[in-house]
């Protein structure tokens, strides 16, 4: 590669040079910017449509060797420069399913989804999609960073309607799985900055699990999750014995969470400070 | 050899602050290379390269530390670019980041810690990258260190007193000693794949971390000694990072 370089040659006959040197190592990112180099200096003066079959062959190319590195930073932003130039991002999400279907929470397909979604604006589908992904696995947390990805760009996170809508949704997420910390997460980082009191049953719903009588062998029935938000709903509340009993629910935490002991003690600590 | 004055020579100063310049995009994030991807990791290489050079200066700072927050997320983690999932390796760098340009108090605090907490793991003590993924001993330096950052800007806040951690070192320490090692040396990520060179490193400096935390029982002073104060921020011993700052202090001092 080094003397691909120092030669400063950028032709067909390099080009494929470079794909022997990613096949001996996709990491080598000197190798893929060299690809990309020459693409452009071989089709600088060439017909839109002639730059569109080239920018289409290398899509196709990077698409196999993703496809062999799936976890591989390279290939990803490969893909971005080709569909870039491309102009279409038409079969992307479909590529991006592909990936998914085999690793639903890979990193750099979630990240690369996020860009085509943002890039081409093709939001509509998006929420099904990850609904259906939910179907298949309630706990798949890229799923659900998806979905407050797809609302704060589609829609207006202070709405009424939509804050009812979403805890509805996870509500019956949490009664499918109530230990999953992900609708937990959700509800939390969805309320937090407009106030728990914009979807009032909320609160009943972390009482009412916080209550025990849900627990089961194996699952505690969602309690120390609706413990943890209830603290953070009765803070937000301020009154002098909301701010008392979400006190003695993060002493009550510190043994029903030992891990989490110290946090629990600093939490209850900082209470009413 | 490395950490001497004749390895620090060796690097052209003025040409990597030059490069690391040119890394910076308009919005504040950094390529990890030209035309390459810009993510946190970007960021946090720069900073801390240009820190320890003694290169952080306005314009290689200007806009980072309003891009790194956007990668804060709803669930109090971070995120390698705004939107992105919270992840262990990416809020570490963030972190660091932030810290290294002063302005980790602009965080979302409160729910940073929650998330940090959150996933150290009931059972095994370990730690995992994300909500409902496995427990894997690299975290154990993404999110393990990550805690005496967070500790040191709460702390600076009058949030946090000091010797306070808020995770649980033995349980850490206990992933990293009993699941983490490899039968004839080495570490791994959990029990069942192989030791590499990468899950030893952050397994490593995982447990450099646990053994500077204040509530540790049970273990030998002669040991925690022995392993050296590892500055959380670079991964690299206190002594050493002194060492390099006042090298390219002296450096900076001299004109070109």
């Amino acid at each position: 590669m080094a003397s691909i370089l120092a030669s400063g040659e950028y032709s067909e006959r390099t080009l494929k040079l470079s794909g022997e040197v990613i096949a001996r190592n996709a990491a080598n990112y000197t190798a893929w910017q060299f690809r990309r180099k020459c693409i452009e200096v071989l089709h600088a003066d060439a017909t839109p449509e002639e730059r569109q079959r080239a920018w289409r062959d290398e899509l196709e190319y990077c698409g196999k060797r993703g496809l062999e590195n799936l976890k591989n930073y390279q290939v990803w932003f490969h893909r971005r420069s080709c569909v870039s130039n491309l102009g279409d991002g038409s079969r992307e999400l479909a590529f991006v399913e592909e990936i998914l279907a085999e690793d639903s929470k890979n990193y750099h397909a979630w990240g690369y989804r996020q860009w085509v979604l943002a890039r081409f604006g093709l939001w509509e589908g998006e929420l099904d999609f990850i609904g259906r992904l939910l179907r298949e696995d309630v706990r798949n947390n890229s799923a659900w960073n998806q979905r407050y990805f797809v609302l704060k760009a589609t829609a207006d996170l202070a709405s009424p309607e939509l804050l009812a809508a979403e805890a509805e949704f996870a509500e019956g997420h949490i009664e499918l799985s109530p230990t999953n910390p992900s609708p937990w997460n959700y509800l939390r980082g969805l309320l937090e900055p407009v106030g728990y009191d914009a979807v009032p049953r909320v609160r009943a719903m972390c009482e009412e699990r916080a209550a025990a009588g849900g627990a089961q062998p194996g699952s505690d029935g969602g309690r120390v999750m609706a413990m943890g938000l209830l603290v953070d709903v009765l803070l937000a509340s301020g009154s002098r014995e909301e701010l008392d009993r979400s006190r003695a629910l993060c002493k009550a935490l510190g043994e029903m969470d030992p891990i989490r002991a110290a946090y629990w003690r600093w939490r209850g600590s900082r209470i009413g400070v | 050899t490395i950490g001497t004055a004749e390895a620090y020579a060796v690097i052209e100063r003025a040409q990597l602050g030059s490069f690391l310049l040119r890394m910076k995009q308009t919005d504040g994030s950094f390529t990890m290379h030209d035309d390459g991807e810009a993510d946190v990791r970007g960021a946090y290489c720069a900073m801390a390269v240009a820190t320890l050079t003694g290169q952080l200066e306005a314009r290689l700072a200007r806009g980072t530390a309003d891009w790194l927050l956007r990668c804060q997320t709803y669930e109090g983690g971070i995120g390698a670019t705004p939107g992105e999932e919270a992840h262990g390796g990416y809020t570490f760098c963030a972190l660091a980041a932030l810290v290294l340009l002063n302005q980790a108090c602009r965080l979302r605090l409160p729910a940073l810690v929650a998330w940090l907490s959150q996933r150290q793991m009931a059972h095994s003590g370990g730690f995992q990258g994300r909500t409902n993924k496995l427990v894997d001993s690299c975290y154990s330096f993404w999110q393990g260190g990550a805690f005496p950052l967070v500790h040191s800007v709460l702390h600076d806040l009058g949030q946090l007193p000091a010797d306070t951690d808020l995770y649980h070192a033995p349980g850490l320490l206990d992933y990293i000693l009993v699941c983490a090692q490899a039968p004839h040396g080495g570490l791994r990520d959990k029990p069942g794949k192989a030791r590499d060179y990468y899950h030893t490193c952050y397994s490593l400096s995982g447990l450099a971390v646990a053994a500077a935390a204040h509530q540790l029982a049970g273990v030998p002073s002669e040991w925690v000694e022995s392993v050296g104060v590892v500055n959380p921020v670079f991964n690299v011993l206190n002594a050493r990072v002194d060492q390099a700052l006042r090298h390219f202090a002296a450096a900076e001092a001299q004109p070109q």
